[in-house]
């Protein structure tokens, strides 16, 4: 009397199961394609005399694109908006010739999986009795994020009395 | 030709170049062009016609020494303009002609002079140093927030959907063979009491007359209604409140008339108080009564 009744009773927990499954699966590959769609991108790139703690990131210290011989270093300051996975980011100096003058190690972003609105980021370069010093003119550094260029800063490298 | 004659041609010729050698001086020096000129230039505060006089008179060739004063009133009047890469460039010049070179206190102020010795500091400091420190780079992230709603995965993206999903079809599956709460129907068992006979030759014949059993039921729904049957004939009833076992006896089994042995089924019949769900429940056990030599 509830023969066809107990049939589609016993069927549906397993067809739960089926669709609790496939479900998963297709989460879990949506859940990666949503960290690849996310549209991490460098907001401000800038050379500065140095960086400090801010409140809750770094902050440049006396912006500029122009200095001098004379002093301790330049910086390169950059600030990236929408961090969800972990990155690597590495700085390259040229000098003006256009040649390699130094590049920073890596410098890892590692996350615990949240979402970051922001995170910044400096390297610095010594300036006064270091081998920069003797390069005076137009300097470039350029910013790789994962390998990839993320942006790019001209500055100004100038002798002590017009610096 | 007498010797008069031959020092004469001799004295011309020396006169001759000596001529030359004072014109080709003169326009490197005094005359418009040369040195002096650019020098009264820079001496009057024209340093931008000084600084043209003497790059063009560079282009010359010159003596080391006219070289090396044409970079250094260069240097200077790039230095007074404001142009430090030229003045560096000239005082470069300077030092590579004369590297020990300094400039004439009685011609120059003790400004400029300051500036060429920290000058040349610079440029040697620059050219001697082979130092590239290396320093760590450094960051910071924002604390961590929730992620924008347009970047947030959908509730079907969401993992614990399914996983809740899962648990739910797991569960019924569970129930469903594991049967939950359903019911069970009683089950019966009918054993003798009374011991058979102690004839060797028939172990298995009891004696005639009354012959005690023990009923046994499990399962199904209390109370149980039991009812006994002697070849399908009902003997009695007994009611049992629960599931602990129940004697009877049945009171007159008889073997065959004229003393001969006859097989009986003793049954006992069981419903529970949802009378088995239609179900029959029975149980039974069957006996060769007879009148035994040797009773039990």
């Amino acid at each position: 009397m509830w023969r066809w009744g107990d049939g589609a009773i016993r069927v549906m927990p397993v067809l739960l199961i089926v669709v609790a499954g496939t479900g998963a699966a297709i989460a879990k590959s949506d859940k990666e394609s949503n960290k690849d769609v996310l549209p991490m991108r460098v907001l401000e790139a800038l050379t500065c005399r140095s960086v400090q703690d801010g409140a809750e990131l770094l902050e440049p210290v006396k912006p500029s694109d122009t200095f001098s011989t004379s002093e301790k270093q330049v910086t390169s300051f950059v600030r990236f908006q929408h961090v969800f996975k972990p990155h690597k980011i590495q700085w390259r100096w040229y000098d003006p010739d256009g040649k390699l003058y130094t590049q920073s190690s890596e410098l890892a972003v590692t996350l615990n999986g949240k979402y970051h609105e922001y995170f910044t980021g400096a390297h610095s370069i010594l300036i006064q009795g270091e081998k920069a010093a003797g390069f005076p003119g137009q300097w470039k550094v350029v910013v790789f994020l994962d390998g990839v260029i993320a942006g790019s800063t001209n500055f100004t490298l100038t002798s002590k009395e017009n610096g | 030709m007498n010797l008069q004659e031959m020092a004469k041609r001799a004295l011309s010729g020396l006169v001759a170049v000596a001529m030359v050698a004072t014109t080709v001086l003169a326009q490197t020096d005094g005359e418009p062009g040369g040195l002096d000129e650019a020098k009264t230039k820079f001496q009057t505060g024209e340093f931008d016609a000084a600084s043209n006089l003497l790059r063009a008179l560079l282009e010359k060739d010159l003596p080391a020494n006219t070289r090396r004063d044409a970079n250094l009133y260069l240097g200077f009047s790039e230095l007074e303009l404001g142009h430090q890469e030229a003045a560096q460039a000239a005082m470069r010049e300077v030092l590579r002609i004369a590297p020990d070179y300094r400039p004439d206190p009685a011609e120059f102020a003790p400004r400029l002079r300051a500036a060429f010795d920290e000058m040349r500091a610079q440029l040697q400091t620059g050219e001697t140093s082979d130092i590239v420190s290396l320093l760590e780079p450094r960051g910071k992230l924002s604390h961590a927030t929730k992620m924008p709603s347009m970047f947030a995965r959908k509730w079907y993206q969401k993992w614990w959907v399914y996983a809740v999903v899962g648990a739910v079809g797991v569960g019924a599956t569970a129930l469903l063979v594991g049967g939950g709460n359903s019911y069970d129907p009683p089950a019966a068992m009918l054993d003798p009491l009374t011991q058979p006979c102690r004839d060797p030759n028939a172990p298995t014949r009891y004696q005639r007359g009354p012959i005690q059993v023990e009923a046994q039921v499990t399962d199904g729904e209390a109370p149980y209604t039991l009812r006994f049957f002697d070849d399908n004939v009902l003997v009695d009833t007994r009611n049992a409140p629960g599931t602990a076992p129940v004697q009877f006896t049945f009171p007159n089994v008889e073997s065959a008339a004229g003393g001969g042995c006859r097989n009986h089924v003793l049954k006992v019949s069981v419903n529970d108080a949802r009378d088995n769900e239609g179900r029959l429940v029975e149980a039974s056990a069957a006996l060769t009564v007879c009148q035994c030599f040797l009773p039990p």
